[in-house]
């Protein structure tokens, strides 16, 4: 690049701006587009004058866990408060491969848990449980590796205090993980969540209980259900700074945040898989309609155990809403992995040898 | 791209203004255009407050720190700005989305060493939209890549003294907590 630079310097009769011409007092302007601490921290690390421009991030931005209203007050065993977590998914590949190390990019998924002094906690991206980092020495330095953020994951749980496994109560025991995910809690959203981001500013939506819509902000009392009269929500999604959500019906709203209004956005999309997605890919929004081998929906409530995970996935159809960028391509997809094909995400997850999953897989021929 | 096309007028306003490059050009240009840049506007309204006989003439202002290529394109540019405002003027939503497809296509055919370019005249004409849409782009120009990459793309060295350069490495360190042998 710099050396193209260079040429067209020299083919140009008039004279090229460099970028060392770059006024300082636009480089907070640059700096504060970057939403990811990975990028900020790079920001930061480019030279004196660029790492001065710009704060580390702001001491009010979102820490997690948040503490969080529970989605069950009434039903939950022992009173304890909920805790919003955040988790994010990273693409990670070696700047420098090897001859030993191959130069495959990995998918990690760290949840960084500012209780714990900073530490992160290392989890399968695709089943969700907590693995162990495969590497002795516990560090892993990013800088001498290709980062990319993809996505941020929202969980609510429930913590306890490791103390409580010191009592034989049956209870206790069962409690003394250190944290356990709230059942029946199907998707948690936040937004907006940036390091520029006042805590106090971001909204968060829930679907739990099989479909009911709740919404809170960081510290409030309880969680206001957004639609007192459909409990049939599938999916919930930010996408360019908006919440979209779907139900069961395939009808895609955009939630009016400030009014907690819904508005529909699209005719319904009559598709006739079980679940629905929605996905962010490459700037655009899609649909995937998950069809599955059998009734999703659990009917008693008070033992739901995550219907979604008992029932397998036998299909997809992928429906793009809004196609401006369209096209045929690779598209790398979260949620899904055929092409309305007959694979589901264990399945790969138990392919894949090593720790990391390999990013290939995640992606969806259009 | 960089044309003066007879585009129709998006707002009311025929007065033209005349603009004068560093290298010599000369643009004519709308007035609603010349006025979203501020340094124009203020030049103009300098002008006016001075001089209140000049009524609707063509009043001709020296640009000395800007160059013809990126004025060309930052016309267009505000061209356009105004006309999805005004297409759009009771649904700010829609706009948002106009202006969003435009400015993906714009950048398709801006080179890096334009955005450079781009990025000073808009600052020194005070063209904010522009100049925030600029930086918007600068940073995802950057978003996702090394340090060194970086480093490489503005042409600048790291200053930082050796005891400074492991402290810049400890922030890019993920601890891992341990995790109980199973």
């Amino acid at each position: 690049m710099e050396k193209s630079n260079k040429e067209n310097k020299d083919m140009d009769d008039g004279e090229r701006v460099e970028w060392s011409e770059l006024p300082k007092e636009l480089l907070p302007k640059i700096g504060k587009n970057l939403d990811t601490r990975i990028d900020i921290i790079r920001f930061r690390s480019v030279c004196n004058t660029w790492r001065s421009s710009i704060a580390h991030f702001l001491s009010y931005s979102p820490r997690f866990p948040l503490i969080f209203p529970t989605p069950y007050p009434a039903s939950t065993p022992i009173r304890t408060p909920a805790y919003l977590c955040q988790s994010t998914i990273y693409r990670l590949q070696s700047l420098n491969p090897s001859s030993t190390s191959s130069n495959k990019a990995w998918l990690i998924k760290v949840e960084q848990d500012s209780n714990s002094g900073g530490k992160f906690r290392l989890f399968d991206p695709i089943s969700n449980r907590r693995t162990r980092y495969p590497i002795p020495n516990k560090t892993l330095n990013l800088f001498d590796s290709r980062v990319v953020e993809l996505t941020k994951a929202y969980t609510l749980r429930y913590q306890f205090r490791a103390g409580s496994s010191t009592s034989t109560n049956e209870i206790d025991q069962v409690l003394s993980v250190f944290d356990t995910s709230i059942f029946g809690v199907n998707k948690v959203v936040m937004f907006p969540d940036s390091p520029w981001t006042n805590v106090n500013a971001s909204a968060a939506f829930v679907i739990f209980n099989d479909g009911k819509l709740g919404f809170a902000k960081s510290g409030d009392e309880e969680l206001i259900l957004v639609d007192r009269e459909s409990f049939d929500y599938d999916d919930i999604i930010v996408y360019k700074g908006q919440f979209y959500v779907i139900n069961s019906l395939g009808i895609v709203s955009w939630i009016d945040h400030s009014s907690l209004k819904l508005v529909q956005f699209l005719p319904p999309l009559c598709g006739l898989g079980s679940q629905k997605h929605l996905v962010e890919s490459c700037g655009a929004l899609y649909v995937v309609d998950r069809y599955l081998d059998r009734e999703r929906r659990v009917e008693n409530d008070a033992f739901y155990m995550g219907g979604a995970d008992c029932a397998q996935s036998i299909g997809f159809k992928v429906y793009s809403i809004r196609d401006k960028v369209a096209g045929k391509g690779q598209i790398g997809f979260w949620v899904s992995n055929v092409q309305e094909g007959n694979v589901s995400p264990l399945t790969i997850s138990k392919e894949t040898q090593n720790p990391f999953i390999d990013s290939k897989s995640e992606c969806l021929l259009l | 791209m960089s044309n003066q096309s007879e585009s129709p007028n998006p707002t009311s306003s025929s007065n033209k203004i005349t603009l004068k490059t560093s290298d010599n050009e000369v643009f004519e240009v709308e007035e609603a255009v010349a006025m979203k840049f501020c340094t124009v506007k203020q030049y103009f309204d300098d002008e006016n407050n001075n001089n209140v006989t000049s009524g609707t003439s063509t009043t001709l202002i020296p640009l000395p720190n800007v160059e013809s290529h990126p004025l060309a394109i930052l016309i267009t540019y505000c061209k356009k700005h105004l006309e999805i405002k005004a297409n759009n003027a009771d649904n700010k939503k829609e706009m948002e989305i106009d202006m969003e497809h435009y400015e993906r296509e714009f950048l398709k055919n801006v080179m890096p060493q334009e955005l450079t370019e781009l990025i000073l005249a808009a600052n020194y004409l005070n063209f904010k939209e522009a100049l925030d849409f600029f930086c918007r782009a600068v940073a995802s120009a950057i978003q996702n890549k090394s340090v060194e990459y970086v480093r490489k793309f503005f042409g600048l060295e790291s200053d930082f003294k050796p005891g400074e350069e492991e402290k810049l490495r400890e922030e890019f360190a993920w601890s891992f907590e341990g995790v109980d042998e199973d």
